[in-house]
């Protein structure tokens, strides 16, 4: 009986938990996102070499975000963060237009692994709030992300230093999670 | 990479002079550390793209630029007009260095003018290996202190030569380098201010400048009578004995006017004319008995526990007053009994024996 109550109670009021991994090219702004949710402040970040991973709660849920360097050699490395991943969030630098093309081959490369079959996607288009960036509709297309399959994704326009979009993001993935489960 | 980041130009961060800089601002040719490389990164890839030359796989053109630039054509580049004092250095705060490398890169405060960036130049492929060489001539312009101390290497080379050499005279020109370079960047830094408000850069600085002002404020470096050798044809002779000796004499002079202890001088000082104090502890207190033990064993048939109470603090005047007492045999003055006094003549006869 006091089983079933906890269960109950735990499902309307518990908190739930959800593995976020956060990956994306170098400089994409991984780190500065991380830290605007955590602390709601901009902080200078200095290159990630290895991993910065902190505990987010937005709307009674627990959000672990893994925040992985995108140096070249060191991507990778992702694959060991790849298990038990509940959600990715890629994050694009929408005014890095060179390297838009890098962006999709690394996305498309880390969705085909198996591990993440699962796993909920969240595309940042961050950096909005410069001039040039690409709209989401065009990060969509040069990311590829029509040609996605069996897979839930997203795309939010995001500025981390102002937190524009950022718990938009946050809010897909805690109702999506949440539908999961029930 | 690997050679272009092992380049003795490429040994400091072009920004603020850490030591061995792994990362590059692209659009501007330099390793910078990664400190710095968080604030390049800040700026946007419209002004420049943030690499690591270890972590990333860099593309061809990226590292023949690299095998063409370097940090000190880059700096030449970036640096002409900049007074070296505004410089950020490792300990400075990232809110300088924000500053500085806004000011540097993107305001172009202190680019030398009609100058071509030669990241643009190289690009184009208009960089000439001639524009190296007037680079380099400007650098050596710019720092002709450098040059000095590079000098003063070389002659240190050869000095090792000869056979014997004074390593404080060595010093002295060393320092009388230092000083005219210090003149030299006040004066710069004077003629700057007169043009911008660099206040916050300049604090720093200044500090560091006062105090070695302070420091030897007393000393005439100019005054100093350095002559390299006796002979004017070989300057690297070895000095004869008496010329060092003078020498010698007159730094110990010198050294007299500063009041400082940590003046440069004060290891010479000892050397010298050691204070008389240490000679007379020296004489008295043989270092192979240790007093307290035979104070221990003669103390009860001398006396009983009213002279033991007093009998410490009497221990410890001894090695001070002992020449005193020798020479008089008389009682230090003090409340303590006659079996005190007897002990303290007695541990004196001990000691001379």
């Amino acid at each position: 009986m006091g089983t079933s109550f906890s269960k109950i109670w735990g499902r309307f009021f518990g908190k739930k938990e959800m593995r976020i991994l956060m990956v994306g090219l170098d400089a994409a702004g991984k780190t500065t996102i991380l830290y605007k949710l955590k602390l709601g402040e901009v902080v200078t970040t200095i290159p990630t070499i290895g991993f910065n991973v902190e505990n987010v709660e937005y709307k009674n849920i627990s959000f672990t975000v893994w925040d992985v360097g995108g140096q070249d050699k060191i991507r990778l490395l992702w694959r060991h963060y790849y298990q038990n991943t509940q959600g990715i969030i890629f994050v694009v630098d929408s005014n890095d237009k060179d390297r838009i093309e890098d962006a999709r081959e690394e996305l498309h490369r880390m969705l085909a692994e198996d591990e993440l079959k699962d796993s909920l996607l969240l595309i940042m288009a961050n950096k909005q709030d410069l001039p040039g960036a690409l709209t989401p509709p065009e990060i969509t297309d040069s990311l590829g992300l029509h040609t996605i399959k069996g897979r839930q994704w997203f795309i939010q326009a995001t500025c981390a230093t102002t937190g524009d979009g950022l718990y938009e993001g946050l809010d897909w993935l805690s109702k999506n999670v949440t539908g999961k489960s029930s | 990479m690997r050679k272009e980041k092992a380049k003795p130009q490429n040994k400091f961060c072009a920004d603020c002079d850490t030591i061995g800089p792994e990362w590059i601002s692209i659009k501007f040719g330099t390793f910078i550390c990664i400190r710095c490389a968080g604030v390049h990164r800040e700026l946007g890839t419209d002004y420049t793209f943030v690499q690591s030359a270890v972590l990333d796989r860099l593309k061809l053109h990226v590292v023949e630029q690299y095998q063409i630039l370097d940090n000190e054509i880059m700096n030449t580049y970036y640096e002409h007009t900049l007074p070296p004092n505004l410089k950020p250095k490792i300990s400075s705060k990232i809110s300088t260095i924000k500053k500085f490398i806004k000011n540097k890169y993107i305001l172009n405060l202190w680019t030398s003018e009609g100058a071509q960036n030669p990241v643009e130049a190289v690009q184009n492929g208009e960089y000439r290996k001639d524009m190296r060489k007037s680079t380099n001539r400007g650098k050596k312009e710019m720092k002709e202190v450098k040059g000095s101390r590079k000098k003063g290497k070389k002659r240190g080379g050869k000095r090792k030569k000869s056979e014997e050499r004074s390593d404080l005279i060595n010093c002295d020109k060393k320092e009388q380098c230092d000083k005219t370079q210090q003149v030299k960047k006040e004066n710069r830094t004077h003629t700057l201010e007169q043009e911008d408000d660099f206040s916050e850069f300049v604090e720093p600085q200044k500090e560091s400048t006062e105090h070695k002002n302070e420091l030897f404020a007393d000393i005439d470096i100019n005054s100093i009578p350095f002559e390299p050798s006796g002979t004017n044809n070989d300057p690297f002779a070895t000095p004869s004995k008496s010329t060092m000796e003078t020498h010698l004499a007159h730094l110990y002079h010198q050294s007299s006017l500063t009041h400082d202890p940590n003046n440069k001088y004060a290891a010479l000082e000892h050397f010298c004319a050691p204070p008389p104090t240490i000679f007379a502890g020296m004489t008295i207190s043989p270092p192979h008995i240790s007093p307290t033990p035979y104070y221990q064993s003669i103390l009860p048939s001398l006396s009983g526990a009213k002279s033991s109470q007093a009998a410490p603090s009497k221990l410890q005047q001894i090695p001070n007053s002992a020449a005193q007492s020798l020479a008089k045999q008389a009682p230090p003055a003090g409340s303590a009994g006659k079996a005190t006094d007897a002990f303290s003549g007695l541990v004196a006869q001990q000691w001379c024996v």
